[in-house]
């Protein structure tokens, strides 16, 4: 089972945010459940296999002002992915710094080291994104966009995460992120 | 939040604003009325009806002319939407964007320029469920352009029912047609709506047709009690 994070402050934000998300999980016929982050409970964590945390849009920081509400990552052994704010959240997590960083629309990112999420060397992403992660010593830079860093691994444990919306253009890094070892139904 | 929705006349705008009324103030409408036919980012026929749109639902709208020129619409929209935040005091925008990235980046932009938040609720969401959602909401909702092979002059001026749903899922098998037009093949009028408090009559229309591109102008409408 796939859980889903969602950490939108806004009700109206859900359907651009998260429900693409849940719905390319559908189509590979995986199980998820959604959980927005302040409701997240005990059962929900230890039951997930895999973790995926949405973004959310580009006004909405309130994440930032509950981190406390995500420490429970950085003491579960799972594969999470953090799409846009949800790798900002990781990157905070591991003491990364955040800064303000604007980059809106579609453009090309560059792969710099060889992952299991895409074959690609280069392909283009949509990017919604207000702040940059500037990686510390956890984690690796795995693509560039330009001058901004957008997809990240952490070298110890099993968590990825990308400043882009893979929803949108790359859904197969979400696919690939989930079909890694995962159960069909 | 006070919102103000894009709004373009057609099911997608319509559906839109029906979501964020269950989230936010919806306190505006805002349109841009396009001399372009071939506007890069507004839906073209019968955006003159949106006043009596807004009419009908009860609520103001703001709208600005735009020659269509590519860059020089947005500039018209920054204005549009500059000055419906002015007047209704507004904090977010809400589109009716599904597909297009180039049409939601340019909206993205101009909200963090202009410190709006922005929701797209359409957002990816697939398009025979979008339909059969706006049919389920029971909208009344005509086909007022089409403008790609295999779509005839026999769609112009058609209610979106069950049937045609069902007609351009086909269309969209077998030509790979965007069944709710995302692609700009096909564009709607919507004539009622729930949140609509009276509903449109069309009184006089004209249709102009030629090689798979034509236009259900919709030439004089009233407004009747529902």
């Amino acid at each position: 089972m796939i859980l889903i994070v969602n950490v939108c402050s806004d009700g109206l934000s859900y359907f651009e945010f998260v429900k693409p998300v849940e719905d390319i999980i559908r189509k590979a016929r995986m199980n998820s459940v959604t959980r927005h982050f302040l409701s997240l409970n005990h059962r929900d964590i230890s039951q997930a296999e895999r973790v995926i945390i949405c973004g959310t849009t580009m006004k909405d920081f309130d994440y930032l002002d509950h981190m406390e509400k995500f420490k429970w990552i950085t003491e579960v052994d799972k594969p999470v992915l953090g799409i846009c704010a949800g790798m900002q959240i990781l990157g905070k997590l591991y003491g990364c710094s955040l800064l303000e960083r604007t980059k809106i629309g579609r453009y090309k990112v560059k792969i710099v080291r060889k992952n299991s999420f895409t074959s690609k060397d280069e392909f283009y992403s949509y990017f919604l994104n207000s702040k940059a992660v500037e990686p510390n010593g956890d984690f690796e830079t795995l693509g560039e966009s330009g001058k901004l860093r957008c997809i990240f691994e952490h070298k110890y444990k099993r968590f990825y995460g990308c400043l882009f919306h893979p929803e949108v253009l790359n859904p197969e890094i979400i696919t690939n992120f989930m079909q890694q070892s995962m159960p069909r139904v | 939040m006070r919102v103000g929705v894009l709004f373009s006349g057609g099911k997608d705008s319509c559906l839109a604003l029906q979501k964020s009324m269950s989230f936010h103030d919806v306190v505006c409408l805002i349109s841009l009325i396009s001399e372009s036919p071939e506007s890069y980012m507004f839906h073209v026929p019968n955006i003159e009806v949106t006043r009596r749109q807004a009419e009908a639902m009860g609520l103001p709208i703001v709208q600005r002319r735009t020659k269509g020129m590519k860059e020089e619409e947005l500039e018209d929209l920054k204005k549009a939407i500059g000055k419906a935040r002015a007047d209704f005091d507004l904090q977010g925008i809400v589109t009716g964007a599904v597909k297009s990235v180039y049409q939601s980046t340019r909206v993205q932009r101009i909200c963090k320029l202009l410190g709006l938040w922005c929701f797209d609720p359409l957002w990816l969401k697939d398009e025979i469920e979008l339909l059969n959602e706006v049919v389920q909401r029971r909208y009344e909702v005509i086909i007022s352009g089409v403008f790609a092979f295999p779509l005839d002059r026999e769609f112009l001026g058609r209610k979106l029912d069950l049937d045609m749903i069902r007609k351009l899922e086909r269309l969209k098998l077998e030509y790979g047609l965007s069944p709710a037009g995302e692609g700009g093949e096909l564009e709607t009028t919507v004539t009622d709506a729930p949140f609509f408090k009276r509903r449109l009559e069309i009184l006089d229309h004209d249709v102009s047709y030629k090689d798979y591109s034509g236009v259900f102008r919709i030439k004089e409408v009233r407004l009747m009690d529902k």
